[in-house]
C-alpha cells in the first residue's frame, strides 16, 4: 500500500515520528529502533514458523489500523463502562484507565502513593521513573518478534506500577485497556516493577464494545519481580468477536519471588497469547492458570512458557478451554529446565472440552530437561460433555442448555479455584455463565460509547 | 549381655534438611529381645529408625551406634543390610516394573541367602499362607498400587524371608485394622526366635499386647527420656504422655533399661 | 571366498559386542555419492522393471528438493557424496547357511542368527550391506501362501500384490529420507499373509550393515489380508567405524481388515550409524497394529513409527523403549491418525539418558473432523540418570472432532532417591539397585518381547548400565 495514501493516524511511520517526538531521547530512539524492527521482520507464518503452523493470520493488515484517532473519541463511556467492571470485580482498588488517547482515568491511588508507590501512565514513568521502566523494557527487546517490535514502536498511556522495597500495597489496582471504532489499533501496555519483598495484587482488563468493526490489539505487560516479592495478576480478554488480540505477558522472577498469574479469555476473532515466566532466581515460583472460552469463529491461541534457569524453582501451569461451534484452540507449551536448574518442579495441565462438532483443539506441551533432580509432567486431555452427566441433570428437570452451562461451569471450577482475587474469580465466572448462554464476549456495552 | 549382638546407641544426634531432630539418644536393645519406642508425634522416633538404617538424608552430627560391636555410622544402607539390620518401613515405596519375586531373589542374593529356585518358591509360598498375602502378589510389582494393608504384610514377608538379626518396625501397626494387625504381629513373633532383636515403633499400644516388649523406651523431643518395662506402654495409653513427660522430661530417668 | 573375520579393537567398541567387522568381500558396488547415474546403475543390476527405474529417477529429483529437516536432531554430519549407496555382498541369495560365504555366515553365527532360527522362528531373513544373502521360511507356512522374501523378489515373482501396496502408504515424496530409500531402495523384506492365516510364531529379519561408509536402505513392505496373524521381528547391528554410516529405511504396512500385524525393532546399531527410518502403517476396519520399537544404539536415530487407523474399531498400539548414552541422540516417537470412527490408539514410551546422551520423544495424535467415538491415550516417561543428560518431549495433539477421549501425560525425572534406599535397604548395592530400577522401568516394553529378546535386552542393557553409578 502506498504511503501517500495511509489513513491519517494508522500505524505507519507517521505515527512513530509522533510517539518519539513526545517521549524522552532514549525512547524516542528505542521507538524508532523497533519501528524498523518491525518493517524488518517478516510477518509470522504458518509454513516458516512453527509456533505459528496452527495459526493464520494472513488476514491481519496491520498498517490499515489507526492508532491515533485524533481529537474525536475521547472514549468517556469507555472508562466509565470499564470503571463499572472495576467496581464489580474490585471496588476499594486504584483505576488506570488507557484507550488509545492514552491515560484517560487515574483513581483511587491515594493510598498507594502515601505508601511510596508509583502508579501511573508508562509514558509518564518513562519520565519520573526512568531507570525502572528502562530495566523492565529490556526483558521485552525491540526486535523480539514481529508484534513485540509493533509494541515497542508504538504503544501509548500505558499503566506502571512501581512498588518500593518491603512494600505491601494498600489496595488491589485495576489496569483498563479499551477502545472502539473500526479499525482502531490500541497497543495495551501494563509494566509492573516490585522491588525486593514488595508486594501487590494487579488486575488487567481489557474490552471492547461488540460489532463496532474490525480492530486490532497488540498488548504487552511485563512484570519484574525482585527478590522475594509477590504478585497476583489477572488478567481478563474480552474484545469484540471482530478484533485481532497478540500479547506478551512475560513475567521475570528473581530470587524467592512468586507469581500468581490468572488469565480469563473470552473475546476477539483470533488471539495468539504468550505467558512468559521466566524463573531467574532461585526458589522462584510461578503458578499459572487459564480459563478459555471460544465460540462461533474464534481462534483462540495460547503459548507458554515456563524457563527454569535457577535452582529449586517451581512452575506450574493449568489451562481449561471449552470450544463451541467452528471455535478452534491451540495451546502451545515449552518447559525448559537449564543444567543449573536442579531441585525444579514443573508442571502444565491442558484440558479441553469439545462442545460441538466443527469445534477444535490442539495442544502441544513440550519438556526440554536439561537437569536430572527434577519433577516435570505435563497432560493434555480432550473430551466432550459426558451425555450421563448431562442425562443426570435433565432427569432433575434442568433444560439441555442450563445441564450444558452447569457442566462448564463444573469444568471450569477448579481453574477459577485458582485465582489469586475472589472477586475476580466471581466476575469471570459470571461471564462465563453469560457467554455459555449465548451472550456476546465483548467487555462493554456499545451505547453511548465513542 | 554384651558379648550378644546387640544394637548400642550412645548420643546420637542427627538432623534432616538442616533441622536437628535427634539430640542424644542412649539406647541399647539386645539379641532375642523386644523394645518399644513410643513418643508423641515429631519426637523423632521415624528419624532413628531412618538414621539407624542410613538413609542419605539424614545427617549424622554427633554420637554413636553400633551393631554387634561393629560402628554402624560410616557404612552404606545395603552394608547395614547386610550385617543383618532390617527396616519395616511405615510407607514402603513402589518400584513400578520390578516384580516380587525377581526383587526378593535379588535381595537374598546380596545378602549371601541365595536358595535353590524351589526351596525359595517353597519358602515363599508358605510365608505367603501364614500372612495372608495373595499368591497372585508374587508377578505384581513392589508395592505398586497395593494398599496400605498389603504393603505392611509385604514388609513382613520380607522379614521373614531375609531373617535379620534386628528388625526395626517402623509404626507398622498404622493404619491396620484389628485382624491385619494380628496377622502382622503374629508374623512378626513366628519369625523373631532367639537370635533377632527388634525395635518396636510405635503410637499404639496394641501391638505392644501381641508383641510383649521386654522394654519400652519413650523418644521426646530427640531423646529417650523414659524407659520402663511393658507396664510404661499401659500407663502411656490409660493416661496419655503428659504426666511421664512432665515428671520425666529432660531427666533421661532409666527404670530398668538393662 | 574363505575369508578370516577381523575384529578391531577399536575403543569404541568396548561396551559393544557387535562392532567388529569382516573384510570387504562385495562383489559388486556402485561408486561413491549419489546420481541418476547411480540410481539407474542400481536399477540394471536388479534387472528391474522400467516402472520401478522410473519411480527410482523421480524419487531422486524429490530427495535433491527437499531440504534437511530443521526440526529435531543435527543431521549436519551427513555428507551424501562420501557414501556408497549399493554395495553386493554375494551373488546369490541363499536358503541353506552352508551356502552362504564363511565369513559372512561367521557373522551371523556370532550374532545368533541361526541358532535362534532352529529355536524360535518361523522364518528368517537376513541382509548383509545391501543384499539379502540368506532366507529360508517353514515349509508349512509357504503352502499356505505366506510369502516371506527380501523386497527385490517381491518385486520379480510377485508383481500383482507389489505394485498394487508398493509406495502407497508412503510416497517417495513424502520426506527427504524416504524419497532417499525410494531412489536407492535394496533388499528389506516382502511379507504377505493370506486371508486368515495366522503366522504363530516370529518372522525375523536381521539387517548387518558391513562395510565402511555404507548406506544401507532397505525397504519392507508387509502386507496382512484380512482375519491374518504376522509378528515380524528386526534386529540391526553394524561394525564401528570411524567414520559415520547412514541406515535409512521405508517400512510399509497394510492390515486389511481384522488383520493383526505386530512389528518389533530392537535396534542397535553401532554409535556411528545416521538411523533416520520412516515406518508407517494403514489400518482397516477392525484392524490391529503393533510397533513394539526398542532403540538403544546408533549415533542419531529419527523414526516415528505411525498408524493411519482408516477402517471403524481400528487399533493402534506404540510401545518404545530407548536409551541414550554418551553422544547419542535417540529422536522418536509415534503418530496415531484417526480417520475413522470408534478406533482406539495407546501409546507408551520409555526413556532413559545417559552419559550426556539425549532421548526425546516426539509424537502425533490427530483426530480427524468425521471420527467419532475416538479414544487415545499416550504415556511418557523419561528418566534422567546424570546432569550432563537430556530429555525432550514434544507432543501434538490435532482434535478436530467433539465425540473424543483423548490423554497424553509425561514426566522426566530421576531414580528416585526412596526407591533406591528401599533397594539398598534390603542389602543392593546402589548400582544393583539402580540397575533393577532400570529394568522395571523398561519392563512394560521388556513384557512384550518374545523371551529370548527380553533377555538380550536385559543384558544389553546391563552392558549401557555398567559404571553409571560411582
Amino acid at each position: 500500500m502506498a504511503t501517500q495514501l495511509q489513513t491519517p493516524g494508522a500505524i505507519g511511520p507517521e505515527a512513530v515520528t509522533t510517539r518519539a517526538a513526545n517521549a524522552p531521547a532514549w525512547l524516542a530512539e528505542r521507538r524508532r529502533a523497533a519501528w524498523e524492527a518491525y518493517t524488518a521482520l517478516p510477518m509470522p507464518d504458518r509454513t516458516r514458523d512453527e509456533d505459528w503452523r496452527r495459526t493464520d493470520i494472513r488476514g491481519l493488515e496491520p498498517d490499515e489500523y489507526v492508532v491515533d484517532p485524533g481529537p474525536t473519541g475521547h472514549g468517556a463511556g469507555l472508562v466509565e463502562a470499564m470503571r463499572e467492571m472495576r467496581d464489580r470485580i474490585a471496588p476499594d482498588a486504584a483505576f488506570v484507565a488507557s484507550t488509545r488517547n492514552g491515560v484517560r482515568a487515574l483513581e483511587g491511588a491515594e493510598a498507594l502513593r502515601a505508601q511510596g508507590v508509583t502508579v501511573c501512565s508508562l509514558e509518564d514513568a518513562a519520565v519520573h521513573d526512568e531507570a525502572a521502566v528502562r530495566r523492565a523494557l529490556a526483558h521485552v527487546p525491540v526486535d523480539g518478534s514481529k508484534f513485540t517490535a509493533l509494541w515497542n514502536a508504538l504503544w501509548r498511556g500505558g499503566c506502571f506500577v512501581h512498588v518500593p522495597t518491603g512494600v505491601e500495597a494498600a489496595v488491589p489496582i485495576v489496569a483498563a485497556h479499551s477502545a472502539a471504532g473500526d479499525h482502531a489499533a490500541i497497543l495495551p501496555a501494563t509494566v509492573v516493577v516490585l522491588e525486593a519483598g514488595a508486594s501487590l495484587t494487579l488486575v488487567e482488563l481489557e474490552a471492547s464494545p461488540a460489532a463496532q468493526g474490525t480492530m486490532l490489539s497488540d498488548a504487552v505487560s511485563i512484570l519484574h519481580l525482585g527478590e522475594g516479592s509477590r504478585l497476583d495478576h489477572c488478567l481478563l480478554q474480552r474484545w469484540s468477536a471482530s478484533t485481532w488480540h497478540l500479547a506478551t505477558h512475560r513475567g521475570v522472577l528473581e530470587r524467592d519471588s512468586r507469581l500468581r498469574f490468572f488469565a480469563a479469555t473470552f473475546g476477539s476473532r483470533l488471539q495468539k497469547v504468550y505467558w512468559d515466566a521466566l524463573l531467574e532466581g532461585q526458589g522462584a515460583d510461578a503458578t499459572l492458570t487459564g480459563v478459555c472460552f471460544g465460540g462461533g469463529d474464534q481462534h483462540l491461541d495460547h503459548q507458554s512458557l515456563q524457563a527454569h534457569r535457577a535452582p529449586a524453582t517451581r512452575s506450574d501451569l493449568l489451562l481449561k478451554v471449552a470450544v463451541r461451534d467452528r471455535a478452534q484452540s491451540v495451546y502451545g507449551g515449552l518447559i525448559t529446565v537449564d543444567r543449573a536448574a536442579q531441585r525444579t518442579d514443573g508442571y502444565v495441565q491442558n484440558r479441553n472440552l469439545m462442545l460441538s462438532r466443527g469445534a477444535r483443539a490442539s495442544g502441544i506441551p513440550m519438556l526440554e530437561i536439561k537437569a536430572n533432580d527434577v519433577r516435570c509432567s505435563h497432560g493434555v486431555t480432550a473430551g466432550h460433555i459426558d451425555t450421563e452427566q448431562r442425562f443426570y441433570l435433565q432427569s432433575r428437570g434442568v433444560d439441555p442448555e442450563a445441564a450444558d452451562r452447569l457442566i462448564v461451569r463444573g469444568f471450569m471450577q477448579d481453574a477459577l479455584d485458582r485465582s489469586p482475587h475472589a472477586g475476580f474469580a466471581e466476575f469471570v465466572g459470571g461471564v462465563l455463565d453469560e457467554v455459555v448462554a449465548g451472550h456476546s464476549a465483548a467487555g462493554v456495552e456499545a451505547e453511548g460509547l465513542s | 549381655m554384651s558379648d550378644s549382638a546387640r544394637l548400642v546407641v550412645e548420643g546420637l544426634r542427627a538432623r534432616v534438611e538442616g533441622k536437628e531432630i535427634l539430640n542424644g539418644v542412649d539406647l541399647v536393645v539386645p539379641t532375642g529381645e523386644v523394645h518399644a519406642l513410643m513418643g508423641p508425634n515429631g519426637s523423632g522416633k521415624s528419624t532413628l529408625a531412618y538414621t539407624l538404617l542410613g538413609h542419605p538424608n539424614y545427617e549424622v552430627t554427633g554420637g554413636s551406634a553400633s551393631f554387634d560391636g561393629t560402628d554402624l555410622l560410616p557404612l552404606a544402607a545395603d552394608e547395614r543390610a547386610r550385617l543383618g539390620m532390617f527396616l519395616c518401613f511405615q510407607y514402603p515405596t513402589s518400584i513400578p516394573g520390578v516384580s516380587v519375586v525377581n526383587f526378593l531373589r535379588a535381595a537374598l542374593k546380596a545378602q549371601g541367602k541365595e536358595m535353590p529356585a524351589r526351596e525359595f518358591l517353597r519358602t515363599l509360598s508358605a510365608v505367603m499362607g501364614e500372612l495372608k498375602i495373595d499368591e497372585s502378589f508374587r508377578s505384581r510389582y513392589i508395592n505398586d498400587g497395593f494398599s496400605g494393608g498389603e504393603k505392611k504384610r509385604m514388609e513382613i514377608l520380607q522379614l521373614a524371608l531375609l531373617r535379620p538379626r534386628l528388625a526395626v518396625l517402623d509404626e507398622t501397626d498404622s493404619g491396620l485394622d484389628v485382624d491385619a494387625l494380628r496377622t502382622v504381629a503374629e508374623g512378626v513373633d513366628r519369625v523373631r526366635g532367639t537370635d533377632m532383636g527388634v525395635l518396636v515403633i510405635t503410637h499404639y499400644p496394641r501391638i505392644l499386647e501381641y508383641l510383649r516388649p521386654d522394654a519400652v523406651h519413650v523418644l521426646h523431643r530427640g531423646r529417650v527420656v523414659v524407659s520402663g518395662g511393658h507396664d510404661l506402654a499401659r500407663r502411656i495409653e490409660a493416661d496419655g504422655y503428659d504426666p511421664i513427660l512432665g515428671a520425666g522430661a529432660g531427666t533421661a530417668a532409666r527404670e530398668g533399661n538393662p | 571366498m574363505t575369508m578370516a573375520v577381523t575384529v578391531e579393537a577399536h575403543e569404541l567398541t568396548k561396551d559393544y559386542k557387535f562392532g567388529f567387522h569382516d573384510i570387504d568381500v562385495s562383489v559388486f558396488r556402485t561408486e561413491k555419492g549419489l546420481s541418476p547415474e547411480v540410481v539407474a546403475a542400481i536399477s540394471a543390476h536388479k534387472n528391474e522393471p522400467e516402472w520401478m527405474l522410473k519411480f527410482r529417477l523421480k524419487a531422486l529429483s524429490h530427495f535433491r528438493k527437499r531440504v534437511m529437516p530443521s526440526w529435531g536432531a543435527d543431521l549436519s554430519g551427513i555428507d551424501f557424496d562420501n557414501i556408497y549407496y549399493y554395495v553386493k555382498p554375494t551373488e546369490e541369495q541363499s536358503r541353506s547357511w552352508d551356502d552362504v560365504p564363511d565369513s559372512i555366515r561367521q557373522t551371523f553365527d556370532r550374532l545368533g542368527i541361526p541358532e535362534a532360527e532352529r529355536k524360535f522362528l518361523a522364518g528368517v531373513s537376513a541382509q548383509y550391506d545391501s543384499e539379502v544373502v540368506y532366507h529360508s521360511i517353514r515349509e508349512d507356512l509357504d503352502k499356505l501362501g505366506v510369502l516371506f522374501g527380501d523386497c527385490d523378489t517381491g518385486l520379480r515373482d510377485h508383481p500383482e500384490i507389489f505394485r498394487k501396496y508398493f509406495g502407497t502408504v508412503i510416497p517417495a515424496n513424502d520426506n527427504k529420507f524416504a524419497a532417499l530409500n525410494s531412489a536407492v531402495w535394496s533388499g528389506g523384506s516382502f511379507v504377505y499373509v493370506p486371508k486368515g492365516v495366522r503366522v504363530d510364531i516370529p518372522l525375523q529379519a536381521y539387517f548387518r550393515i558391513n562395510s565402511d561408509n555404507m548406506g544401507q536402505f532397505e525397504r519392507t513392505l508387509i502386507i496382512a489380508e484380512e482375519g491374518s496373524y504376522v509378528h515380524y521381528i528386526e534386529g540391526c547391528t553394524a561394525p564401528t567405524y570411524s567414520s559415520d554410516s547412514l541406515h535409512s529405511a521405508v517400512v510399509e504396512i497394510i492390515a486389511h481388515k481384522d488383520a493383526h500385524v505386530r512389528y518389533t525393532t530392537i535396534q542397535n546399531w553401532s554409535n556411528n550409524v545416521y538411523n533416520l527410518v520412516t515406518k508407517r502403517a494403514v489400518a482397516y476396519e477392525g484392524a490391529r497394529v503393533e510397533w513394539i520399537d526398542g532403540n538403544l544404539g546408533s549415533k542419531l536415530t529419527m523414526k516415528y513409527p505411525s498408524i493411519y487407523l482408516m477402517g471403524e474399531h481400528a487399533h493402534g498400539e506404540v510401545l518404545s523403549a530407548a536409551f541414550a548414552g554418551e553422544g547419542q541422540h535417540q529422536d522418536a516417537g509415534s503418530k496415531c491418525i484417526h480417520v475413522a470412527s470408534n478406533t482406539t490408539s495407546n501409546v507408551v514410551s520409555r526413556s532413559i539418558s545417559k552419559g550426556g546422551g539425549r532421548t526425546s520423544y516426539r509424537g502425533h495424535i490427530k483426530v480427524h473432523e468425521k471420527a467419532t467415538g475416538v479414544r487415545s491415550s499416550v504415556r511418557c516417561d523419561a528418566l534422567l540418570l546424570d546432569e550432563e543428560s537430556q530429555s525432550d518431549t514434544y507432543p501434538y495433539m490435532d482434535i478436530d472432532s467433539p465425540d473424543v477421549s483423548i490423554g497424553h501425560e509425561a514426566t522426566v525425572s530421576k531414580i528416585g532417591d526412596e526407591q533406591i534406599f528401599y533397594l539398598m535397604s534390603r542389602g543392593l548395592s546402589e548400582s544393583d539397585a539402580t540397575a533393577l530400577i532400570v529394568n522395571g522401568f523398561f519392563e512394560p516394553f521388556v513384557k512384550e518381547l518374545p523371551m529370548e529378546y527380553a533377555v538380550e535386552l536385559n543384558r544389553l542393557l546391563a552392558v549401557q548400565m555398567e559404571g553409571s553409578v560411582g
